[in-house]
């Protein structure tokens, strides 16, 4: 499990380096993120350092799976996803964000469908989900692309600058991944 | 925290104590009570009932979460319990609960729901109160939608128990849904 590299025409997953931590710093910092996602803002420095530090160590103990999403051409980062398994209920929910200069290119999509992929043949998992704010709804046509299925909308359920946020879920079963795949 | 005890029209809710212990070793050994729950063991064992209600008084105490005891005042004699987990940051709480076979049929878990939902919004100061049945126990649900929640979504295969998946129902009320006059 230690070197797990994840392969797509245009993008490579591999674990989070301490490498990665100026373009964390740099991608991270950008509003438009933190209005996505829990990453806070304005994001703090050390928040980087202790973000990698963290996730190589989940990844050691199989507790958790956080790639960098490196676009191939160039061997630039544009972002990360993460793969986190609750083992009992044999599942696991997937968060992600791709640096602003990097949107519009279908790397999420790419990255979305790998760790998918990651999820089943390798994790074993029964399901994988996702959830994003109904205010970035562009995530869900990620979701959608990458062959999720939307299950509800949780209204209000995060406090999140300031407001309250309704959260949309969507999930793959083993059953759909495989149905589409066939 | 708290000294929080309840009297509806025909019950108390109050705070879970060591002599319910062997009612709730009793009921909750009954698998058709216990299948329909997330964590309640089977078979349930001898000791479960105290542990778990020496816990409960502790996260009552630190007030992460409350589980009540579901009295019958009449006769004095404990049902069930309900529970009631918020989570501060998103002003916004979980209920779950279950009933001894023998009360079942009566509305009691609709009258203790009722009361436990008014104690989120008006003690509790949440926005959200959310729960979730079993697609294979509508009974549940039905509760559910007669205190006002709102269906929300299906999540499929979610939970894994006793060696299959089962699909979750998740229902809301939301502050301004609820009615004060009711």
């Amino acid at each position: 499990m230690k070197t797990l590299i994840l392969d797509s025409d245009t993008i490579r997953m591999r674990r989070l380096e301490h490498a990665d931590i100026p373009s964390i710093i740099e991608y991270a910092s950008d509003i438009e993120i933190a209005k996505n996602t829990y990453v806070p803002h304005p994001y703090p420095p050390e928040a980087a350092i202790e973000f990698v530090t963290m996730t190589r160590e989940a990844w050691n103990n199989d507790d958790g799976y956080t790639f960098a999403l490196i676009e191939k051409q160039h061997g630039d980062f544009v972002g990360v996803m993460g793969l986190h398994p609750e083992p009992r209920h044999y599942r696991g929910e997937i968060g992600y964000w791709i640096g602003k200069p990097h949107w519009g290119k279908g790397y999420a999509t790419q990255a979305l469908r790998l760790i998918i992929q990651f999820g089943f043949e390798k994790v074993s998992l029964n399901r994988v989900s996702a959830r994003h704010f109904t205010t970035n709804p562009a995530s869900g046509r990620v979701m959608q692309k990458a062959g999720m299925i939307y299950e509800g909308t949780s209204r209000q359920e995060m406090y999140h600058q300031d407001t309250f946020k309704d959260t949309v879920l969507y999930a793959i079963l083993k059953e759909d991944y495989h149905a589409q795949n066939s | 925290m708290g000294d929080y005890e309840f009297f509806t029209q025909r019950l108390i809710l109050r705070r879970l104590k060591p002599d319910d212990a062997p009612h709730m070793v009793t009921l909750a050994g009954d698998y058709d009570v216990a299948k329909m729950t997330l964590n309640i063991p089977h078979p349930y064992p001898a000791d479960g009932a105290s542990k778990f209600i020496k816990r409960s008084q502790y996260a009552w105490d630190a007030g992460e979460r409350y589980g009540f005891a579901i009295v019958l005042k009449e006769t004095d004699t404990f049902m069930g319990v309900i529970g009631i987990i918020p989570e501060y940051q998103h002003y916004r709480a979980e209920v779950g609960y279950w009933i001894g076979k023998p009360y079942w049929g009566n509305g009691y878990v609709t009258e203790a729901l009722k009361r436990v939902i008014q104690f989120g919004f008006e003690t509790l100061d949440l926005n959200r109160i959310d729960a979730a049945h079993r697609s294979d126990n509508p009974a549940s649900g039905r509760v559910m939608e007669k205190v006002g929640m709102i269906y929300e979504g299906t999540f499929r295969q979610v939970t894994f128990r006793d060696g299959a998946y089962s699909d979750l129902k998740y229902y809301a009320i939301l502050r301004e849904e609820y009615d004060t006059s009711s």
